[in-house]
């Protein structure tokens, strides 16, 4: 695969398919680094500690039954499973699925958005543990 | 285990009118599927044999 212009993401929040109401979405994928430097060291030398992990992504809002709306509000304050495939097609070692459990959803905004603009909410899950497959 | 009944066509691999357990619900936020009316519990009925303990 080469360089790839993101257009068919797949992004399911809870189990639940949102990508054709969400426009931006970004997974980041972080390891701490725990300082580890001692008497003698030259400079700071470090090791990797706990995941540190966050997705943000911008849904256009949709108040419908079992839509953005109604999937986002009762996870906030709650921990839940997503899942980002970069093509909604078929999984492998150049499409990717990636997972992140026990993420925490923190906030939410139900309305939000200017005059004459779509209604968006944005929001960033934090903390969990990821996992990359190909299969 | 516990199974619902799939609502919406939004849950993965699933349609509506399916049915789904918690354990292919696992690491999901049951209570939110089911309030955001995504699934719904089954309810399970109680045997004869049950009322007649």
């Amino acid at each position: 695969m080469a360089v790839l212009v993101l257009t068919n993401c797949s992004i399911k929040v809870n189990t639940v398919q949102l990508a054709d109401r969400a426009n931006t979405v970004t997974l980041n994928y972080e390891i701490d680094s725990v300082e580890v430097t001692a008497f003698g060291s030259g400079g700071h030398t470090f090791t990797g500690g706990l995941q540190n992990n966050s997705i943000e992504v911008t849904f256009q809002q949709d108040y419908a039954a079992a839509n953005v709306e109604a999937t986002i509000y009762p996870l906030v304050g709650t921990t839940t499973t997503v899942e980002i495939i970069p093509v909604n097609t078929t999984v492998s070692s150049t499409n990717n699925r990636y997972t992140i459990s026990n993420t925490f959803l923190a906030a939410h905004t139900p309305v939000a958005g200017a005059v004459g603009e779509l209604a968006s909410t944005s929001l960033t899950f934090t903390g969990g543990t990821l996992v990359k497959a190909n299969a | 285990m516990a199974s619902y009944k799939v609502l919406s066509d939004r849950v993965a691999n699933k349609a509506a009118g399916d049915t789904i357990t918690d354990a292919e619900l696992e690491g999901c936020n049951i209570g939110a599927l089911i309030e955001g009316q995504h699934i719904e519990a089954i309810a399970v009925r109680a045997s004869k044999s049950d009322g007649e303990k």
